[in-house]
C-alpha cells in the first residue's frame, strides 16, 4: 500500500480588502492532514463552506497553501519548481463541478480532447484515432469530436471533461462535485463510468460531494468535513461517530416512504470562516456539548480502526447509531 | 423554461432591417472611400470661379464651396482621410488595449496596478482635451490626429480587456487548462484572449464612430488634415464663413459625419445582440 | 377537493411543451410533483399562478379548477387578488425574490399589508409571528435586518413566511431547499410539512430528489418531458411503481447501506423540449420499449383519483 497524496497540516486562509474597511481573513482550510493510498476512492463530504472545494484546489495545487506541505507519490510539491510543476500535472487531473464552463466554448470536443497533449509538447499519435478512443472511453460516440460544447448535453459535457482528465494517463483524479449539475438519472450513469474506469485504468480518485450518501456509496473511505477541518474520517460501512456526521446523515432523505424520520432536534447552520468560535467549531449546535467543547479544540484521534473522530466525547458515542 | 426563451431567439430575424440598411452605409462607404479618386465627378481640389457657392444642382449634387470645388467629391474623398484616420487610430489604441489589458488582468498585481493608475488618469480627461494637448505636443496633420485619437480611446480598450481577462479567469476551463499544465502563454492567447476579443470588437466598432467626431472636431479646429487635403471637419469648418450664403458647404459634411457614426452605432448594437458567445454557449 | 387540474397544456405559439397533466390536491395534502430537467414541472407551476404571460405561454387547453373556479380563463385583476392572498408560491431561489433594499421584515410586513389588509402594530405582529413560524430565531432583531445579512437558509424562511402572509389554501413550492445545505434543507423541509399539517394547507411541491417526496408526500406524480407519467400515493409508488421512468428513477438514488455497484442510471439523456421522439418520449431509455412504444403516444389510464399511469406495457411485462 503506497500513498500516493500525503497532506500535513494543510492550512488555508484568504485575505480580504475592503475600503473603509479592516482587513478580514477567511480560514477556508484549518490544519488538515489525511492521506490518499494507491487505487482507493476518498471521498471529502461537508456543506457549503466547509472548504472542501478549496482543499481540492490545494491538493493539485491550484492555490498555494498557507501552512503544511502535501507530498505527491512521496516528493514535496512545494519543492517543484514552476516548470516542474506543469509537467508533473500529466499525473494528476482534476474533473470540474460545472460542465457547462469546464470546456472552452470556443473549442470543439476535438481541440478539447488535444489540448493537454500541446500544453505538455506530446504527440496524442493519430489525433483522430486518440480522440475516437478517449470518447469511446468515456460512453461517448466518435461523431461527437466535431461539436462545440454549447452542441451538447450536461453530461455529455461532463464526460467529455472525463476524456480530457484522462488523455494524460493520469494516476490520480480530484474529481470536485462532477454530478452536482446533472440530473440524477445521469448522475447515477456518471458515478458508474467513473467505478469502471477506475478498475480498468487503476486511478485513484478524491471525491468531493455534499451528498453523503453518494460519497459512502462511491467511496473506500469518507473524509467530512466541518468549517474548514476534518472532524470524522470514516472507513465504509462503519456507522459515524462525530455528532455532525450523524446530524448530516439523519438529514439525508432516504427514497424509502415507510422509514420517515420524525422532525429531529435540528438547529442551526455552520460558523462562517471570518468568524470562528472558540474550541470545537460544532459546539453551538451540538446536544451533547459541554463547557470543556467550548473551550478546547478537539483533535483527530483514532477511534477503531481506521476510523478516526475529532470529538472530546467519541469514545461515549453510541455504537448502535446506524442513521436512523 | 430555458428551452423556450431559445426557441423564440431563434425565431427572431437574426439582424435587424436598420441594422442592414446601416451595414450597407457603412459598406459603400468604404467602398467610395477606397476608390475615391476614380469614382469622384471632379478633382477634389479643381477650383472654379464661375461655380462659386452654387446650390446644388445636377452638375454639383452636393453644390460647390467658396472655390467653386465640387462638394460631393471633397465629401467622397474626405470619407477616405476621416475613415482611415480613425479606423487607423483605433486599430492601434485596440491592439495596445488588448496587450495591456490582458497583461494586467492575467497577472495583477503591482504592474497591474502602475498601468491601470496612469491608463485611468487619461480617462479623468475629456477625449478632446486629451486629443488637444497630444496635438500640441506632436503637431497639427494627420500622423498628430492619429497618434492623439489612438491615445485618447486607449483607457476604454485596456479597462474593457482587462475586465473580460478578469471575469473570464474564473471560468472552471481556465482552471482545467492549469492543471493540464498550461503556460501563462497558452493560456492567455489559446483561452482569454479569443474570449475577451468580441466585446473588444464591438467596441472598437462604436469607438470608430466616436473617433470620426473626434477627427472631425480636430480637423474643424485646424488641427488634422492641413489644405488642400480634404477631411469633413475641415470642410465645416471652412463652411462657418459662407453659412449663409452656401449652406450646404457646412450642412453637407455635417451629415456625412452624423450618418456614419449613427449608422457604425447601429452595426455596433446589431452585433452586440449576435456576437455574445458566453451566453449561447450557457444556453445550449 | 381544493385544487384539481385537468388535461392542462402550456404552449408557446404552436409549441407546446407541457400536455395533458392531471393532478389533484386537498387540503392537508402534499402532493410531490417530480421530474428532471425539461419535465415541465416548472411551467406547471407558473401555470397555477396564471403566470405564463410573463413567459409569453399561454393555458392551451384544459381546466385548472382552484375551489371549484376555473382559473384559465381568470382575468389578471382577479388572478392578482388570489395570487398570494389564497395561492402562495415558494421559489428555488431566495436570493432573488427577496428585495435587497428592504429590511426582510419590512417585506413580510408588506406582504401582511397587500393581502390581509393590516396596518402598522398589526403587520409588525404578524410578521413576527409568522417568523417565529418557521423557526427563525431571535425574530425581532432579524426583522430588522437586510437580506444580505442572513444565510441562504434564513433566506429561505422568510420567503416561506411572505408565502404564508396572505393565510393562503394552497402553496406551491418550487424547489424550495435545492439551493441549500443538506442539514438546512432537512430543518426546512420538515418546517414547511408541519405547516402544512397544522394549518391544513395543501400543497405541491415541485422537486427532482426522490428522497424529499419519499420522506414528506402524500401523493406523487411524476413528469417526463412535459407529461405526467405516473401517479400514486407515496407508499405504493415507491413500493411498486408501475412505470418504467419511475422505476429507473428511484433506483438511481443512492441510499444508506447500499452495496457497491448496485446504483442504476437510465441510459441515454433527457429529450430535449423540441425534439421529442416519437410515441412514448420514454421508449429509446426504456429497457422494457417494445414496438408499440416507438410508434404511439401511450394514453394516461387513471385508475382512481390518484392513481394513474401512462405506459402501454404496465402491468403486463411482470
Amino acid at each position: 500500500m503506497s500513498e500516493i497524496v500525503s497532506v500535513k497540516n494543510l492550512s488555508r486562509r484568504f485575505a480580504t480588502k475592503r475600503f473603509f474597511r479592516k482587513q478580514e481573513v477567511f480560514s477556508a482550510v484549518r490544519d488538515v492532514s489525511f492521506s490518499v493510498v494507491r487505487g482507493e476512492i476518498v471521498g471529502v463530504v461537508g456543506e457549503s463552506g466547509c472548504g472542501k472545494s478549496t482543499l481540492a484546489r490545494l491538493i493539485l495545487r491550484l492555490l498555494e497553501p498557507s501552512a503544511g506541505e502535501i507530498a505527491f507519490e512521496g516528493r514535496d510539491l512545494a519543492s517543484f519548481s514552476k516548470r516542474e510543476m506543469r509537467r508533473l500535472r500529466q499525473k494528476m487531473q482534476m474533473v470540474f463541478q460545472d460542465p457547462y464552463s469546464s470546456i472552452d466554448p470556443r473549442f470543439t470536443v476535438q481541440n478539447a480532447l488535444l489540448e493537454p497533449y500541446r500544453v505538455q509538447g506530446l504527440s496524442p499519435g493519430a489525433a483522430d484515432k486518440r480522440v475516437a478512443e478517449l470518447l469511446n472511453m468515456v460512453g461517448l460516440d466518435a461523431s461527437l469530436a466535431r461539436r462545440y460544447p454549447h452542441q451538447l448535453s450536461g453530461g455529455q459535457k461532463q464526460r467529455v471533461g472525463i476524456a480530457r482528465a484522462l488523455a494524460l494517463n493520469p494516476s490520480l483524479i480530484v474529481l470536485d462535485e462532477p454530478t452536482a449539475s446533472l440530473d440524477v438519472s445521469v448522475q447515477a450513469q456518471v458515478i458508474n463510468l467513473l467505478d469502471g474506469l477506475r478498475n480498468d485504468l487503476n486511478l485513484t480518485y478524491v471525491f468531493i460531494s455534499h451528498d453523503l450518501n453518494l460519497v459512502r456509496y462511491f467511496c473506500d473511505r469518507t473524509i467530512v468535513m466541518y468549517a474548514g477541518q476534518i472532524v470524522e474520517v470514516l472507513p465504509k460501512g462503519v456507522p459515524p461517530a462525530h455528532p455532525y456526521t450523524r446530524m448530516l446523515m439523519s438529514s439525508m432523505f432516504e427514497p424509502d416512504p415507510s422509514n420517515r424520520r420524525e422532525i429531529s432536534s435540528l438547529t442551526g447552520e455552520a460558523p462562517s470562516g471570518y468568524n470562528l468560535p472558540r474550541g470545537c467549531s460544532f459546539a453551538a449546535r451540538c446536544a451533547q456539548a459541554t463547557e470543556m467543547c467550548g473551550r478546547d479544540d478537539p483533535v483527530l484521534q483514532l477511534f477503531d480502526e481506521d476510523h478516526q473522530v475529532a470529538c472530546h466525547y467519541f469514545r461515549e458515542a453510541n455504537k448502535e447509531f446506524v442513521g436512523a | 423554461m430555458t428551452t423556450i426563451v431559445s426557441e423564440s431567439r431563434r425565431l427572431r430575424l437574426p439582424v435587424s432591417v436598420p441594422a442592414v440598411v446601416a451595414g450597407l452605409f457603412i459598406v459603400l462607404l468604404v467602398v467610395s472611400a477606397v476608390l475615391a479618386p476614380t469614382i469622384a465627378p471632379y478633382a477634389y481640389d479643381a477650383q472654379n470661379i464661375e461655380v462659386m457657392n452654387e446650390a446644388p444642382s445636377f452638375a454639383h449634387f452636393f453644390g460647390t464651396d467658396e472655390f467653386g470645388r465640387d462638394v460631393l467629391s471633397r465629401i467622397i474623398v474626405g470619407a477616405q482621410t476621416s475613415l482611415s484616420v480613425s479606423v487607423t487610430a483605433v486599430g492601434f489604441s485596440v491592439l495596445t488595449g488588448l496587450v495591456l489589458g490582458s497583461v494586467c488582468g492575467y497577472f495583477g498585481g503591482l504592474v497591474d496596478r502602475i498601468l491601470m493608475t496612469v491608463i485611468d488618469l487619461t480617462w479623468s480627461f475629456p477625449e478632446i482635451l486629451i486629443a488637444l494637448m497630444l496635438v500640441a505636443v506632436v503637431g497639427a496633420g494627420l500622423h498628430g490626429v492619429i497618434i492623439a485619437v489612438a491615445i485618447a480611446y486607449l483607457a476604454q480598450f485596456t479597462r474593457l480587456t482587462r475586465t473580460q481577462v478578469i471575469q473570464l479567469k474564473k471560468e472552471a476551463y481556465i482552471d482545467a487548462a492549469v492543471n493540464l499544465g498550461a503556460s501563462d502563454f497558452h493560456i492567455l492567447f489559446r483561452h482569454l484572449l479569443p474570449n475577451a476579443l468580441a466585446p473588444v470588437l464591438v467596441a472598437a466598432m462604436l469607438a470608430t464612430g466616436d473617433a470620426i467626431i473626434l477627427e472631425a472636431t480636430l480637423g474643424f479646429f485646424g488641427l488634422g488634415a492641413q489644405p488642400p487635403t480634404p477631411s469633413w471637419g475641415a470642410m465645416m469648418s471652412s463652411g462657418t464663413a459662407q453659412l449663409f450664403v452656401a449652406p450646404w458647404v457646412i450642412i453637407i459634411p455635417g451629415c456625412a459625419v452624423a450618418l456614419t457614426v449613427i449608422a457604425l452605432n447601429i452595426v455596433g448594437d446589431a452585433l452586440i445582440d449576435s456576437l455574445d458567445f458566453r451566453n449561447k454557449a450557457r444556453e445550449g | 377537493m381544493l385544487l384539481s387540474v385537468e388535461k392542462l397544456r402550456i404552449a408557446f405559439g404552436s409549441f407546446a411543451p407541457v400536455k395533458d397533466v392531471t393532478i389533484s390536491v386537498d387540503r392537508g395534502e402534499i402532493l410531490g410533483l417530480v421530474g428532471e430537467s425539461g419535465s415541465g414541472k416548472s411551467l406547471t407551476a407558473t401555470a397555477l399562478m396564471g403566470l405564463l404571460g410573463y413567459v409569453n405561454g399561454h393555458v392551451a387547453g384544459g381546466r385548472i379548477l382552484f375551489d371549484g373556479e376555473d382559473l384559465t380563463g381568470l382575468p389578471e385583476e382577479h388572478m392578482r387578488r388570489l395570487r398570494g392572498r389564497r395561492i402562495g408560491l415558494i421559489t428555488q431561489n431566495p436570493m432573488t425574490s427577496l428585495d435587497p433594499m428592504i429590511r426582510v421584515g419590512k417585506q413580510i410586513e408588506q406582504a401582511a399589508r397587500i393581502h390581509m389588509g393590516l396596518d402598522g402594530k398589526a403587520a409588525y405582529r404578524k410578521a413576527v409571528d409568522l417568523m417565529r413560524d418557521v423557526r427563525i430565531p431571535d425574530s425581532q432583531r432579524v426583522h430588522t435586518l437586510y437580506p444580505h445579512q442572513l444565510s441562504g437558509g434564513m433566506k429561505q424562511r422568510i420567503v416561506i413566511a411572505m408565502a404564508l402572509a396572505g393565510e393562503p389554501d394552497l402553496l406551491i413550492a418550487d424547489e424550495p431547499t435545492t439551493a441549500l445545505d443538506a442539514t438546512v434543507q432537512a430543518q426546512i423541509i420538515r418546517n414547511l410539512v408541519e405547516l402544512v399539517k397544522i394549518r391544513g394547507l395543501a400543497m405541491i411541491l415541485i422537486t427532482h430528489d426522490m428522497g424529499v417526496v419519499a420522506q414528506t408526500c402524500d401523493h406523487v406524480a411524476v413528469m417526463y418531458s412535459g407529461r405526467i407519467v405516473e401517479r400514486a400515493s407515496v407508499g405504493s409508488m415507491f413500493a411498486e411503481a408501475a412505470h418504467p421512468y419511475t422505476q429507473a428513477l428511484i433506483g438511481c438514488i443512492p441510499r444508506n447501506g447500499m452495496r457497491p455497484g448496485t446504483l442504476v442510471g437510465i441510459p441515454g439523456m433527457v429529450p430535449s423540449t423540441a425534439a421529442l421522439p416519437s410515441g412514448c418520449s420514454f421508449h429509446p431509455r426504456c429497457s422494457k420499449a417494445h414496438t408499440i412504444c416507438h410508434e404511439c403516444v401511450p394514453e394516461f389510464r387513471q385508475f382512481g383519483r390518484h392513481v394513474g399511469v401512462a405506459c402501454h406495457l404496465a402491468g403486463q411485462y411482470e
